[in-house]
């Protein structure tokens, strides 16, 4: 999610500066040259995402035949992917963008984003990724993207609440129940989560942790699956915590969550390595320094999780230098000076092996009470395999918050994602493709 | 709405309405005797009301502006707490090297050009309606007619698809185009015509040899120049207020008018509660320009708004 | 005098004389009608075209995709959507809810003013159309802060109270955005009615007043009936005007999860457009809009014209 970078941003601006002028005239390692032939030019890079601004200057000052001009755009909630898609339909979008994984599909099926291999050294980059991400940037043995991020869905507690309930960091989602049933005796007013009707992608990634298909492809048909077993056994779980109240319903980023949080009605957060710096914002004022803990997913009983948010970069159809395109675009996703030129911008855990560390000694998570990226590498490492997104995220996303709206006033989760499952059917059948459910 | 009867648009000067007031008093003291719930108390009262109803959230408005942050969900509403309001501003005007300024001049240009033009189109429509005497003159009119019922709204998208085919979106034509077309002031600018030009001034000056575009230049427009004023106004103030049509044709955010901009920020407020304080701020800086117009050409809104409303 | 005055009306209503035929009209006509077509003509008539086409993709959707005469099957969809459906019945309840609301304050507030006994009529004028200043998008985003506990002291005097009323609430995010509304227009309206009750004969009011009647009769029997016209005027912008809805629900959708993406008419056109990328279908809702605008504004009209003449 682009979150996690918007709101960290703001914070890691001031620190930033120092790091910016120590790397512009490091060494760098630079990616092995692309097989195209030496491209050179101006380009245009769009992102939404924090600290880009400084990784164009960066790319900019380390060589000279590629010249990258850098645009801020509203992030997806915002409307930020209908500027883009609108753009290039338009012929005027950047030659670069960056697109999160689940909205990628659609831009690809648009032919909005162009396929990079020829473009790239997929030897140093793409191959160098787990099976689990590659599958989030390749469509029919072509390559749409290199990954930027990648977020596994993690828990965070507050462990000195846990401590108080009698609890250990639950491992199974039994164990959170149980956990949640605890902490309602001793302070009944608290909640060990929320859910958060707003972030649709949560409720995906907790499918595809237990090993939901929403989105698969069957020969030459779609096949959606929102409200599929695995999915209903989710829907069942979370709307029983709700009953129980052991989970509270209400809008991520709000000004309710956001004081709940600092009052401690609400002690746990269902988010991704991104979540650090908002949790940290909201709390600190509190005096809660040292008590949350970031925790793996609890499992429906084997090792299992699920990526939420993350973005990759692209080159999009507008583009008249693919080539210079192509070859920012690995910088961005392979480089270590572009992950040093962004700063400290939040807890970021990026794809390509060998660059989360970087991204960590920028960091300071001083504030949490465990190794924090010790978890992400954990979590990381237990991807529940065999998940897609489909053709147009947008439909499901909005007709599943929609559904959401009715969380309040007596509608069910299971509900909600029939709903879902029926409007991106009829959406989908409506374009024209063709769709088994 | 049949083709208007042409009569003079009702004036509010202070003259007529004290001459009704300022009647004998002996009417005065008889009406007094209504009593009870007409009584000064009740009337005034409930005037006091609605008046504060209206006001209170735009004084709402001032005192937040003058908050940072931590102090909008801290103090009481009204409390000053920290004076942040110069801090505030300074985030606001920082904010995007200058972008909310940008946003306001694009404001003051759409909706100026709308204004200044469009009035001019539409008043020199108006003029013909009332002055000439053509074929198709009651068809024509059944169109700007047709034109004023329609809601905006419900040709934004059709322009925005329009726009599409002829790559035209993400421009300044995109909304300076539309908002040169003001049915309304058509329509109203023929009640205007009608009422401040007599048609013998206009023949003395066709006697003379003018012809008639420059009597309408050097006469018509002159004499019916208040009503050209209310109608830029209203025109003014609907393109300021516009917010669908920017929205949907323009992307760069170099473009925006303010209200669109402000809308954004209040998006990037959620993820990032920093941005509250410079959304309200925001919004403070950007209907003064508004408030200030109102109060200072009260006189030509009155009379617009009247000479609408009658038949 | 008079038969000059004669001759200038018959000359008039003759046949057109030189300079003033329709030759000259159309230079003064053409840039109105100009951008006349161009802004509301031409767009309305490539939104029906494209609202009898589709653009139809096949298999995974990864081709390209080709535009296909599809007839009347958008305007179908459009109105077996549930979603859409909801929109207009929800409008038609922000109708009846908001007009009587609205015209019904500004009609007391407009008498009220126009009472004897009103003191500060400028001030009071002044301050009941000082919302009219503030655009929609700003009057939303300030009711929407006016809406969120934490920050609202509203909410805060009302928990005082005792009382807890989530406004955005989805039981109650409707007459919440109502009021916005009525916050809007109101003043504008009622300087309109308090023009009009200028106009209302002195002689008239001097009589009800000698025949003994009160201020509050004198409102009901007589003021009341003479500003009939101008208040069939404002109910007939106004009952078009909810057709507008977008930009409140827009803005407090932001603010709470009750306003779905397709809570109005228009939202639901936008949704269609730049969310679910469905451009014809979205230039069907459009039309379909645009139409039902067309006839409740003749409904109103005739409506209207129908009570005054009575």
């Amino acid at each position: 999610m682009k979150r996690r970078h918007l709101f960290a941003g703001m914070a890691g601006l001031a620190a930033s500066t120092l790091l910016l002028t120590a790397c512009g005239t490091g060494p760098s390692t630079s990616a092995a040259p692309t097989p195209a032939d030496d491209p050179s030019g101006s380009i245009t890079f769009w992102s939404s995402l924090a600290g880009m601004d400084k990784v164009a200057e960066a790319f900019n000052a380390s060589q000279d035949k590629i010249k990258v001009s850098f645009e801020t755009i509203p992030n997806g909630a915002n409307g930020g992917y209908a500027k883009l898609s609108t753009a290039i339909t338009a012929g005027n979008g950047p030659d670069v963008a960056t697109i999160e994984y689940p909205q990628l599909p659609q831009f690809v099926s648009n032919g909005q984003v162009i396929a990079l291999d020829g473009l790239i050294n997929k030897a140093e980059t793409v191959d160098k990724l787990t099976d689990e991400t590659k599958a989030l940037v390749q469509f029919g043995e072509k390559t749409y993207a290199l990954p930027y991020d990648a977020a596994p869905m993690l828990m965070w507690y507050r462990k000195d609440m846990l401590d108080k309930a009698g609890v250990e960091v639950p491992k199974t989602w039994d164990d959170f129940e149980q956990a949640g049933k605890k902490l309602k005796a001793v302070a009944p007013d608290s909640y060990l989560a929320t859910f958060n009707p707003n972030e649709v992608a949560a409720s995906a990634g907790l499918a595809w942790q237990a090993g939901a298909k929403w989105f698969g492809t069957e020969g030459d048909s779609w096949k959606v699956g929102v409200n599929d077993e695995a999915t209903q056994k989710v829907a069942g779980y979370w709307q029983k915590l709700i009953d129980e109240k052991i989970v509270k319903v209400s809008q991520a980023y709000s000004d309710e969550w956001s004081l709940d949080l600092a009052n401690s009605t609400v002690v746990g957060v269902l988010g991704g390595n991104w979540s650090a710096t908002g949790i940290q914002k909201r709390t600190e004022a509190s005096g809660q320094k040292g008590q949350w803990i970031a925790a793996e997913l609890p499992t429906w009983g084997n090792e299992s999780g699920a990526f939420y948010g993350g973005s990759s970069f692209n080159v999009t159809k507008s583009s008249k230098n693919p080539a210079a395109a192509a070859k920012f675009v690995e910088f961005l996703t392979t480089n270590q000076d572009a992950i040093k030129a962004r700063g400290n911008t939040g807890s970021a855990f990026l794809a390509f092996p060998g660059l989360t560390p970087v991204a960590q000694k920028a960091y300071d998570s001083s504030y949490f009470g465990n190794d924090i990226y010790e978890v992400f590498n954990k979590a990381y490492g237990n991807i529940t395999p065999g998940w897609q997104w489909g053709p147009n995220w947008d439909i499901t996303n909005t007709a599943l918050k929609d559904a959401y709206g009715k969380l309040t006033t007596g509608g069910t989760i299971d509900d909600a994602i029939d709903t879902a499952q029926d409007a991106t059917v009829a959406s989908l059948k409506q374009a024209g493709l063709s769709v088994k459910e | 709405m049949s083709t208007p009867t042409l009569s003079r648009p009702r004036s509010t000067s202070p003259s007529q309405q004290g001459h009704r007031r300022g009647g004998p008093a002996f009417t005065r003291g008889m009406s007094n005797r209504g009593g009870g719930f007409a009584s000064k108390l009740t009337v005034n009262g409930l005037l006091l009301i609605g008046s504060a109803y209206m006001v209170v959230p735009v004084l709402w408005l001032v005192f937040a502006s003058t908050k940072n942050a931590a102090d909008l969900y801290g103090t009481s509403a009204y409390a000053l707490g920290n004076f942040s309001l110069f801090e505030n501003i300074a985030n606001v005007a920082q904010q995007d090297g200058g972008l909310f300024f940008r946003w306001l001049s694009n404001s003051v240009m759409y909706a100026g050009v709308g204004a200044v033009l469009g009035s001019l189109i539409s008043v020199m429509a108006g003029y013909a309606f009332d002055k000439f005497q053509f074929r198709w003159k009651d068809s024509l009119f059944g169109f700007v007619l047709v034109g004023v019922l329609i809601p905006n709204t419900a040709t934004v998208l059709p322009m925005y698809l329009l726009a599409s085919l002829v790559g035209m979106t993400n421009t300044v034509w995109a909304v300076l185009i539309p908002v040169l077309c003001n049915p309304f002031g058509v329509y109203l600018a023929r009640v205007y015509s009608a009422s401040y030009v007599p048609a013998e001034t206009l023949e003395a000056a066709r006697m003379d040899g003018a012809g008639p575009i420059r009597s309408f230049f050097s006469l018509g427009l002159p004499m019916m120049m208040p009503g050209y004023i209310t109608i830029a106004l209203f025109q003014f103030v609907g393109v300021w207020n516009n917010f669908m049509l920017p929205l949907v044709m323009l992307q760069d955010q170099q473009l925006l008018p303010v209200s669109v901009g402000i809308s954004i920020w209040q998006g990037y407020s959620v993820p990032q509660p920093e941005f509250t304080p410079m959304v309200i701020t925001g919004s403070l800086l950007s209907i003064i320009p508004l408030l200030v117009a109102f109060i200072l050409l009260q006189r030509f809104w009155k009379s617009g708004l009247t000479a609408g409303s009658v038949k | 005098m008079a038969t000059q005055a004669l001759t200038t009306t018959v000359r008039r209503q003759g046949r057109a004389l030189a300079g003033t035929g329709g030759r000259t009209a159309a230079l003064f006509l053409v840039p109105f009608f100009a951008v006349f077509v161009i802004a509301m003509i031409a767009p309305v008539i490539y939104s029906l075209v494209l609202s009898f086409h589709s653009q139809q993709k096949s298999g995974l959707g990864f081709g390209e995709a080709k535009t296909v005469f599809v007839g009347l099957e958008n305007y179908v969809q459009v109105f077996q959507s549930e979603t859409f459906m909801e929109g207009i019945a929800r409008l038609g309840l922000y109708c009846l809810i908001y007009v009587p609301c609205m015209v019904g304050g500004a009609v007391v507030f407009a008498l009220l003013l126009d009472a004897t006994v009103a003191k500060a009529r400028k001030l009071f004028q002044l301050l009941v159309f000082l919302p009219h200043a503030v655009p929609g998008v700003i009057a939303a985003l300030i009711w929407a802060y006016l809406y969120t506990p934490g920050i609202s002291p509203l909410v805060q005097a009302l928990q005082g109270g005792g009382i807890q009323i989530n406004f955005l609430d989805s039981h109650v995010v409707l007459p919440s955005i109502v009021n916005i509304g009525v916050w809007e227009w109101t003043g504008y309206n009622v300087i309109i009615l308090f023009t009009a009750l200028q106009a209302v004969p002195r002689e008239i009011l001097e009589a009800a007043r000698v025949d003994g009647a009160g201020e509050i009769r004198a409102a009901v029997s007589i003021k009341f009936p003479l500003i009939l016209p101008a208040l069939s005027v404002i109910m007939l912008f106004t009952i078009i005007g909810t057709l507008q809805l977008f930009t409140e629900p827009n803005i407090i959708s932001k603010a709470t999860a009750s306003v779905t993406s397709t809570w109005v008419p228009n939202l639901w056109a936008y949704d269609a457009a730049f969310i679910r990328h469905n451009l014809n279908q979205a230039a069907a809702a459009s039309i379909i809009i645009a139409g039902l605008a067309a006839i409740l504004s003749l409904a109103v009209t005739r409506l209207s014209s129908r009570m005054n003449k009575s």
